[in-house]
């Protein structure tokens, strides 16, 4: 339970809950025992009551009757007769109360009254007949006592009841008393046991943690602050506990702090003394103050504090009491004092005294001392240092108030530093208006900036009232930075000021006459330089600037920066080989210096350099004056010459020709080495004489042409060299001003061999051409041939005579048909004919003309006479041979004819005999090619023969082959037609059957017939259009009609699907929902389209062969339009058409299927249909997975 | 001429998508069979089949929703003894097993009794 409160309420509640329980019962039982007495009260006491009443009065009753009875007196009557009236109400009021309380049976009760009323009506007899004075009969007495013992019996036994009641509620009672007597002491037993042990829990639980919490605090009262109670409860002494804890931790935080502190104040760099206000002693010292202060360890404690007080003009209690009275008006005291250590050295510190209120000492100063003496004097060198500058210094702050100034400023503002701690001053207590302005804004400038800055400030000519500049401007030359603080904040401005205005004076002077001198070196037209006392470039001028494209103030030392080679052995000048460096180092004059330099644009010049140093009046060097001077255009000019000199020379030297200088006087003046190659060289001597060692000059010489100023173009064949020249020879002016001639040789030996074998050559091809053009007439013969060879080879060998034959095949003769007018009219041979026969004897063939036919070799004689073969066998008549060449044709070894040559006007050469020998192969391939086309001419009339046969038969095949397609469109149709025609027939079949059985079985009626009837008329009808369908299909159309493709086809798988479907086949038409209007043979192109699909199906079926049949197999003809066309596509899963024969498949008798099934024919005839008479295209492709017929429209 | 009547005792499935076949050819049968029920396909023939276990199946091959040859598969899943006769309209092989015959279209009326009659083993 989480509060104690409720916890207690709990236990408190449960013990009243008890003793209220027990009460309760108590009072129940006593409760009880009441009812029961009141119940007692009731019946059994109150009945006996009543009963003994009733018993009492009728005695009395019946006294008064008997009184009555007896009575004679009216008197005495009439009051027994109130007697008994009275009894008898007595009687009745208390059988009243009886039938209301008693309990037993009631019969009893009634009994007794009834009984009782009986006794009463004698009674009441009996008054009656008393007051009527009757007598009374003395049984009716007898009978009244009898009632009265009933009665009384009656009454007996209620009574008897009443005790039996009585004791039982008695005994009742008693035990009642007893039972509750035994429950209650039990209930007390039971109560102290559960109150005890509740009120020892709950006590338990309070108690346990406040001992722990009183033990807590014993150990924190010893110092033991480590000790934590533990928390068992989160009620409020658990969280008193918790408190508790958190308290320990705080002050266990607390401590550590102290300690912490304790340690810090010991260790502390600040030395700490507390000094007791009452007398001004010393109570504690940290070790750092001791140490500070020269003393050991609580030296100082109770010493006065004055001790400390270095004794300065005032006295070390006067600077106590100063400090004092501060503390006691202000609370505290800041400042820097002078101290003493124990030793007696002087020191300054930094003190802060404070007052606190100590436990212990009471009333205390904290005093806080720094040691700043290393502090001081630093600044006081820092003040020493700026004091002793020959410079305005000072420092600003952010808002331009002067923070410090040294002494020179001091002097010049006349004011103090101290005075800055007074009040705040700027530049505007300083300066007139403007200027202050202007240094306010430099400042705030160098603030932002951050950066240092030099300014020439100006003072201007305005007097100021505290400063020592009256009169005239000043000039100052300030430096000025920024002033940061430690974290890089800028927090003022520092500033030097050097008062300049003397050299300014000085420098404007200077400036005026250097101007006069830069303005002298601007116009020198050359390149001066000055250098000063050191060696540094401090001038150039702008031609300077202009060779150098630029200028580089620099010293001796970087003068490596100018670039520049010695021209004469192209070293490189370093930095003290310049002429400047010379000169001011050594002292060198040096003129004229010629230099190549690299310009700082990177170009190159040649310049000449001088350098003249310049001596003061003690021989002093103080300068060097240097001139450069571009001679960069006269260098190149003079370098251009020489190259075209060497260009020239070379040239001549290294030229395919020759070339002499001849002057006028014949002398030769200059031979290049080619012609002295050739001629030799020229020991000074004349022309004529150098050519041709010739004493005088030569008659073709054109020396005085050229002279004269002609130029000779011509040709000089040189005997000695056998070489012909071209020559040019032209005037030339020589350095005396007179003409020489030139010549140049041309060597054309070459050239001209070249042009001849040339013209050879072409002749040769000519020929050739003359040749091959015969060779394709096929109106000439082998004979025309040799004609046209005969005259090309008198014409390529320049022979006179000659002639060209064949070997005649069957004789071996040579038989020459073309030969030349050679001989007489003596001479045997015939001209007319212009055939010779030279016969073959039995030994070959005769004489020189046999020769090469016997031999099989080429030759030629220029002197026949003399060659083994020569039989001086000539006919009469024939010209003399002088030169003679002959030739054989050769087809491998066999000889076909021959050329024989003679007489030309120069001897025969071996050119001459190669070209004849060329000459004849062609010849020979020309005759053998003759011989064999004539052979092949005679072949070929057999050969046309036979063509026309074979097509004669192969065009009567290809009938039948149509014929044989068309018959098996037929068969096909035929089958279609029974296909479509078999349902049909089976239903007339079975409705023929159908009306016989109905007859059998007796349900022919006449509507049933009708019926019947009207079925079997359908059909009929039905097979009638199949076979109009087919007709049409067959019959070939007559012109060309627009059609449409969809319609056309649709109707072409309606009537030949089944072939497809038998074969689980789909076929299915893929198009757009428009219609494709196309103008051809509807039925050829139904054909056409059957055809194919045919073909896709057998390819299919093709397949299936090869063992592929887990396809589900289509043939898909698709109509789409492309690129303007229409396209009829046939695909299909079948089998493919092989690449190699995929070009071939539309040709005549072309198939793979075996002969019973394919003719070949039908790919021919779809094409023919499609692209002859329809014009449109048929193409075939492999796709993936079958084949694709293309129909484009 | 055989006793018809001892078809009365048999009932029979006969399956056919041509309407005036299966009128015609369903008013013959029924007029001897006992019971007869008849299918426009193979999927309603094998419901009925399932249903009835009819003692002969008469049934063309060709048919929209489920073919002959898928429902006489599916039949002998069930019995493989059945009795059956095929109407095709194709004379190839392809459709023969073992049932009990094949009947080429045209289906003649007195060869269809002749195969029913063949197929129940009721003799002539």
């Amino acid at each position: 339970m989480k509060r104690i409160g409720v916890r207690l309420t709990l236990g408190y509640v449960s013990i009243l809950l008890i003793l209220g329980c027990i009460i309760i019962f108590s009072i129940y039982r006593v409760n009880y025992q009441r009812t029961l007495n009141e119940k007692m009260r009731n019946h059994p006491f109150a009945v006996t009551r009543a009963i003994m009443n009733i018993n009492m009065k009728l005695t009395d009753l019946h006294q008064g009757i008997h009184y009555l009875i007896r009575a004679d007196d009216r008197i005495v009557i009439d009051e027994s007769i109130a007697k008994i009236t009275e009894a008898d109400y007595e009687i009745c009021s208390n059988f009243s109360l009886l039938s209301e309380r008693f309990l037993g049976d009631k019969k009893l009760l009634s009994d007794a009254i009834n009984a009782y009323q009986i006794y009463k009506h004698t009674n009441n007899e009996i008054i009656r007949l008393k007051k009527a004075g009757d007598k009374i009969d003395e049984d009716i007495l007898i009978s009244t006592e009898q009632q009265t013992d009933d009665i009384k019996q009656s009454m007996k036994k209620m009574s008897d009841f009443a005790l039996y009641k009585y004791e039982y509620y008695l005994n009742e009672l008693s035990h009642v008393r007893n039972n509750t007597i035994n429950y209650l002491y039990l209930l007390f037993i039971i109560a102290i046991i559960v109150c005890s042990i509740l009120s020892y829990i709950i006590t338990r639980s309070i108690v346990v943690p406040v001992s722990s919490l009183i033990t807590a605090s014993q150990e924190i009262s010893k110092g033991n602050l480590d000790c934590l109670v533990a928390i068992n409860s989160y009620d409020e002494l658990g969280q008193l506990e918790n408190i508790f804890d958190k308290m320990v931790k705080n002050l266990k935080g607390l401590h550590d702090e102290l300690k912490l502190h304790s340690e810090i104040i010991k260790n502390m760099s600040e030395g700490i003394a507390l000094i007791r206000v009452a007398d001004g002693i010393i109570v504690y010292s940290n070790p750092k103050f001791d140490k500070m202060f020269g003393y050991d360890t609580k030296e100082l404690y109770g010493k006065h504090v004055s001790i400390l007080n270095a004794p300065t003009d005032t006295s070390p209690e006067e600077v106590s009491e100063k400090i004092i009275s501060s503390l006691h008006s202000k609370g505290m005291w800041e400042g820097e004092v002078y101290n003493i250590k124990k030793d007696g050295t002087l020191f300054w510190c930094n003190a802060s005294v404070a007052e606190f209120d100590h436990q212990e000492y009471g009333h205390v100063w904290v005093s806080i001392h720094t040691d700043i003496s290393k502090r001081k004097e630093t600044e006081r060198l820092f003040y020493y240092y700026m004091d002793n500058i020959d410079a305005y210094v000072y420092i600003k702050d952010t808002d331009s108030n002067y923070i410090f100034i040294n002494k020179k400023t001091e002097e010049l503002f006349n004011i103090t530093r101290e005075d800055l701690k007074i009040r705040k001053y700027t530049d505007y207590d300083f300066f007139d208006k403007e200027m202050a302005k202007q240094l306010i804004a430099n400042d705030l400038h160098i603030m932002k900036l951050g950066k240092n800055m030099d300014i020439d400030e100006v003072g201007t000519v305005e007097g100021y009232q505290n400063t020592i500049l009256q009169s005239g401007y000043r000039y100052y030359l300030a430096l000025k930075f920024p002033y940061y603080n430690e974290t890089g904040n800028v927090i003022g401005v520092c500033g030097f000021s050097y008062d300049i205005t003397e050299r300014k004076n000085l420098e404007t002077a200077l400036r005026k006459q250097e101007e006069t001198i830069r303005n002298m070196l601007n116009i020198l037209p050359v390149g001066i330089w000055i250098q000063d006392k050191e060696g540094k470039i401090t001038q150039a001028n702008p031609i300077a600037q202009e060779i150098w494209s630029g200028v580089k103030y620099v010293g001796v030392e970087q003068f490596g920066e100018y670039n520049a080679w010695r021209t004469t052995d192209g070293k490189k000048i370093e930095a003290e080989e310049w002429t400047g460096a010379r000169a001011i180092l050594k002292g060198e004059t040096t003129i004229n210096e010629e230099l190549e330099i690299e310009c700082f644009d990177g170009t190159h010049k040649i310049i000449l350099c001088s350098s003249i140093p310049l001596r003061d009046v003690n021989n002093e060097i103080y300068g060097v004056v240097s001139c450069n001077q571009d001679i960069t255009d006269l260098k190149n000019t003079e370098k251009k010459l020489r190259i075209e000199r060497d260009k020239l020379t070379t040239i001549l030297d290294i030229m395919n020709a020759g070339i002499y200088i001849v002057n006028k006087n014949y002398n030769v003046e200059y031979v290049n080495p080619l012609l002295t190659r050739e001629i030799g060289e020229n020991d000074n001597k004349l022309c004529f004489n150098y050519m041709y060692g010739k004493t005088e000059p030569c008659p073709w010489c054109k020396l005085k042409e050229v002279i004269s100023g002609e130029t000779v173009h011509w040709y000089w064949h040189y005997d000695k060299l056998n070489k012909t020249y071209q020559r040019y020879d032209a005037p030339i002016k020589s350095e005396d001003g007179s003409i020489s001639k030139i010549a140049i040789f041309h060597d054309i030996t070459e050239l001209l061999n070249l042009q001849k074998t040339l013209k050879r050559e072409l002749d040769f091809q000519t020929a050739f051409a003359k040749i091959s053009e015969a060779l394709l007439d096929s109106k000439l013969n082998r004979y025309d041939i040799s004609k046209i060879v005969y005259e090309e080879a008198l014409g390529l060998t320049n022979s006179s005579h000659g002639y060209v034959s064949i070997i005649e095949e069957s004789s071996g003769d040579n038989v020459a048909v073309n030969l030349t007018d050679m001989m007489d009219k003596s001479c045997a041979v015939a001209k007319a004919e212009q055939t010779v026969r030279f016969p073959r004897g039995p030994h070959g063939y005769n004489a020189l003309w046999g020769h090469s036919l016997n031999t099989g070799e080429a030759f030629y004689t220029n002197t026949p006479s003399k060659h083994p073969a020569f039989m001086k066998c000539t006919p009469t008549g024939h010209a003399s041979i002088a030169r003679f060449l002959s030739v054989p044709a050769l087809i491998g070894n066999k000889v076909t004819g021959q050329i024989a040559l003679a007489n030309p006007v120069n001897d025969y050469t071996d050119s001459d005999l190669e070209i004849v020998k060329r000459l004849a192969s062609i010849y020979a391939i020309a005759l053998e090619r003759k011989r064999m086309e004539e052979e092949i001419i005679e072949l070929n009339i057999g050969l046309a023969q036979k063509i026309s046969a074979e097509i004669k038969m192969r065009m009567h095949n290809e009938q039948l082959l149509i014929q044989q397609t068309k018959m098996a469109t037929m068969g096909e149709m035929l089958n279609s037609i029974a296909h479509q025609w078999r349902q049909p027939l089976n239903a007339i079949n079975i409705v023929v059957y159908d009306i016989k059985d109905a007859q059998d079985y007796g349900e022919l009626t006449s509507e049933y017939l009708n019926n019947s009837a009207k079925t079997i008329v359908e059909q009929t009808d039905f097979m009638s259009k199949t076979i109009d369908d087919f007709r049409n299909f067959m019959r070939p159309s007559k012109e060309k009609a627009m059609f449409e493709l969809k319609s056309v086809i649709t109707q072409l798988i309606s009537m030949f699907s089944p072939f497809f479907i038998k074969n689980s086949i789909s076929i299915n038409l893929i198009s757009a929902d428009e219609e494709f209007n196309v103008y051809g043979y509807a039925n050829e192109f139904k054909h056409v389209v059957l055809n194919l699909t045919n073909n896709s199906r057998d390819a299919i079926l093709l397949r299936r062969e090869k063992g592929i049949k887990d396809i589900k197999d289509r043939v898909d003809i698709s109509i789409c339009r492309d690129n303007g066309k229409t396209i009829v596509s046939i695909s299909d899963t079948g089998a493919g058409i092989p690449e190699d024969i995929i070009d071939k498949v539309f040709d005549s008798h072309f198939t793979t299927k075996s002969a019973d099934k394919g003719t070949g024919i039908g790919l021919y005839m779809s094409k023919t249909i499609i692209e002859s008479n329809m014009g449109w295209k048929l193409t075939v492709r492999n796709i993936d997975g079958g084949a694709e017929f293309r129909i484009e429209i | 001429m055989r006793d018809e009547s001892v078809l009365k005792k048999f009932s029979a499935l006969y399956v056919e998508d041509n309407k005036l076949m299966r009128d015609s050819i369903g008013r013959i049968i029924r007029r001897r069979f006992g019971e007869v029920y008849i299918a426009e396909n193979g999927k309603e023939g094998l419901e009925l089949y399932i249903k009835y276990k009819p003692n002969i199946v008469i049934t063309d091959v060709e048919m929209p929703v489920m073919d002959g040859i898928t429902m006489i598969k599916k039949i002998r899943a069930v019995k493989e003894t059945q009795s059956i006769i095929i109407t095709t309209a194709y004379e190839d092989d392809e459709h023969t097993d073992s049932s009990c015959v094949n009947l080429i279209k045209p289906v003649e009326a007195e060869r269809l009794i002749d195969a029913i009659f063949e197929c129940l083993g009721c003799g002539r």
